[in-house]
């Protein structure tokens, strides 16, 4: 029983400290979406598209 | 190009043999040799700058003096530099090369990439706006005065160590070769991350070279590796302070204090912000003695004075210069305490509120760090942005610790603690993104163990560490190639420096012909901020940032032709959008009163303000994706009457 309540403790922990990173990422990067123009661009720009 | 890149060598190669001079009087030489060389780099470099300062009190600043005290540097290196080249090739010969593994080789690999890409930015002629303005206008103006004075504008009284080398640079080479400087103290940041993470943190080639890697992928590092500023100084002296400290905590060798505390010196001579990390080391130093070592107050205050005591020492002929210029060794902060020459009409301070957008409660100091990742805006611009990696990976030391990981988990959270010290002042000070790069490696290293951790954790966990940590690589790799691709076609000679000064740099095409027409005895009145490529003398003359002209004492025409009379002004450079934000805050200051304007209007119906030159200009808002807003500069002869009107 105490080896279970590990296992389920362990990966509960691991499913907290994935979803920590994920939400850390996905609002770092949500900051930059009204950018994306800006990006597109630059990138059009650098490759010789124009823009 | 190339001979830029062999100044760079030679200088760096002198910096390093000075320093280890020190380094071996410290009875400190003998560790690893990265860790000698990056300490006797940063000594080095340091000796140095307190050299040309000297020389710059003492009104010596002449080509001759100063090249001749380098070449005096060069052959004091010699016997240094020839031990070192021993202990190389006697390492390079014992070292039996071990296979590092695919992971890092991609790792260095992409470091490299980075590097490089920043180097060509630094081989590029100097556009960064800070630098322009003082980082490399304000060695250039000593070198032509031939001596440090006390300027009344706003950042010319800062603690200048590596403008100190800037000058150098300037004189050696070119102003190139001074961007280059920081450039390769960038590096050697991510060096000292590295060397910090395998020797006191036990971290696989890979996961040291992680926390380096995605610590240098960072965009705000792209976008300050490549300018003449001091950005990396700071970094690099804070994270060398704590690396001395902490082979204190290994050895209990005092001298190992003092050298914590001369690069903490260091630190707070490149930048204000250098004092908070003074404070940072100084705390860790006592906390170490009470929390670790177990031993009693006064131990713990001895050891604190030991690192706050040298590092005072190091950094006061800064502070003891402004305060025999001016009698306020802060210049031109806190005025409204110490007081200071000039520092009166300085109110830039107050708009600091358009960095201020946390509030100052107990609860904004705990979120500071999430909004500071993930709303970068509100700390200046988004290149001031802090890599996610930092908080998604550090809070993972302290989770899914078993027991023999205790003492890692504590050696992290000292490592954390000078950040912590410098956050607070940073979070009460000034709230600018950029200002936290001096702790920045230091969360490099805490996050590299978090990291690693995660790695090598479970499938969930490692797979979506492995992707986050990819995708913030990938995306520095975008701004990398983004931001570093405009300096390419100058760099390899397909565009002339000319025609890439006049798309980068604000009113480079009206500076020119300021250059090209003014007679050489000329001093302008400037009210954009970017004066570096100006070659005649001049001030800056924008309300709230400089002590030469205080616009509330300026009531009457009169008033300010006098005031022009006094500082010597025979030209006036007016630009629309500078001399707007001039004119409107006199306004507002006057109750409504549009003095300033109606002031030009006046002189120049009298004919006393004469235009000689008017053009249609484009004041640059960014550089990367070539956008401006038109304005308009007028250059003014000035005819001062005579008899002057009462």
């Amino acid at each position: 029983m105490p080896q279970f309540s590990r296992r389920v403790g362990h990966i509960a922990l691991s499913l907290l400290l994935t979803t920590w990173i994920v939400v850390v990422y996905v609002f770092y990067f949500r900051q930059f979406f009204p950018y994306w123009d800006v990006a597109r661009r630059m990138i059009f720009r650098i490759i010789g598209l124009g823009e | 190009m190339i001979l830029n890149l062999i100044f760079l060598s030679l200088l760096l190669l002198v910096f390093t043999g000075m320093g280890f001079r020190l380094l071996r009087t410290l009875r400190l030489a003998g560790g690893s040799l990265a860790q000698d060389l990056m300490f006797a780099l940063a000594l080095g470099s340091g000796i140095t700058a307190y050299v040309v300062l000297g020389l710059g009190l003492l009104g010596w600043l002449h080509r001759w003096i100063i090249i001749g005290a380098f070449a005096v540097f060069v052959v004091a290196s010699l016997p240094e530099l020839h031990r070192l080249m021993l202990r190389f090739w006697n390492a390079f010969n014992d070292r039996t090369l071990n296979w590092p593994g695919w992971a890092s080789i991609a790792l260095l690999a992409a470091l490299t990439w980075f590097v490089l890409g920043n180097l060509v930015a630094s081989l590029a002629p100097p556009i960064y706006g800070d630098a322009l303005t003082y980082h490399l206008a304000a060695p250039k103006t000593f070198l032509r005065d031939h001596q440090i004075s006390f300027i009344p504008f706003y950042t010319f009284n800062l603690p200048f160590t590596l403008e100190m080398l800037f000058l150098l640079a300037m004189v050696l080479r070119n102003d190139v070769l001074a961007a280059l400087i920081q450039w390769a103290l960038s590096v050697v940041t991510a060096g000292g991350i590295y060397l910090l993470a395998r020797q006191h943190f036990a971290l696989s080639r890979r996961d040291a070279l992680l926390g380096a890697t995605t610590f240098y992928a960072m965009p705000m590092v792209t976008l300050y590796a490549s300018a003449a500023k001091p950005n990396f100084g700071l970094a690099l002296f804070t994270l060398l302070a704590v690396h001395a400290l902490f082979n204190w905590r290994r050895d209990r060798r005092i001298n190992w204090l003092i050298l914590a505390g001369i690069m903490a010196g260091l630190a707070g001579g490149i930048k204000t912000h250098g004092l908070f990390s003074i404070a940072g080391l100084t705390v860790l130093a006592a906390v170490e003695v009470l929390w670790i070592q177990r031993r009693d107050f006064r131990e713990a205050l001895r050891a604190a004075g030991i690192v706050g005591g040298v590092a005072g020492l190091v950094v006061s002929p800064w502070y003891l210069k402004n305060w025999v210029f001016t009698g306020n060794p802060l210049w031109p902060f806190f005025y409204s305490i110490l007081g200071g020459r000039d520092a009166g009409p300085i109110t830039y301070m107050h708009l600091r509120y358009q960095y201020d957008s946390l509030l100052r409660a107990a609860s904004d100091f705990i979120l500071g760090p999430w909004r500071l990742t993930v709303e970068g805006t509100r700390f200046g611009l988004h290149r001031n942005n802090i890599t996610p990696v930092f908080l998604a990976f550090v809070p993972l030391v302290w989770f899914r610790a078993s027991a023999n990981k205790t003492r890692l988990r504590r050696d992290v959270a000292l490592l954390l603690l000078p950040c912590l010290v410098y956050y607070a002042f940073w979070f009460y000070a000034f709230q600018y993104g950029a200002h936290t790069i001096g702790v920045l490696p230091l969360l490099a290293v805490a996050a590299s163990v978090g990291m690693r951790r995660a790695l090598a954790s479970t499938s969930v966990l490692r797979t979506t560490a492995g992707l986050a940590i990819a995708v913030s690589l990938l995306f520095g790799l975008g701004v990398n190639v983004i931001y570093n691709a405009q300096f390419v076609p100058v760099v390899l000679g397909e565009q002339s420096t000319d025609r890439f000064l006049e798309e980068k740099v604000v009113y480079y095409p009206q500076i020119k012909w300021i250059n090209q027409n003014l007679p050489l005895d000329s001093k302008l009145l400037v009210y954009t901020h970017m004066g570096y490529y100006l070659d005649r003398d001049y001030i800056y003359g924008r309300d709230g940032f400089q002590g030469h002209i205080d616009y509330d004492a300026i009531r009457t025409p009169a008033d300010f032709v006098r005031r022009l009379q006094e500082l010597g002004i025979t030209h006036i450079m007016w630009d629309s959008y500078f001399f707007e934000g001039t004119a409107n805050q006199v306004k507002e200051r006057a109750g409504g009163d549009d003095r300033l304007r109606r002031i030009f209007a006046t002189l120049e119906h009298e004919r006393i303000l004469v235009p000689i030159y008017r053009s249609s200009a484009r004041m640059i808002v960014s550089k990367t994706l070539d956008w401006g807003i038109p304005s308009t500069v007028v250059v003014y002869r000035l005819d001062y009457p005579d008899p002057f009107p009462g």
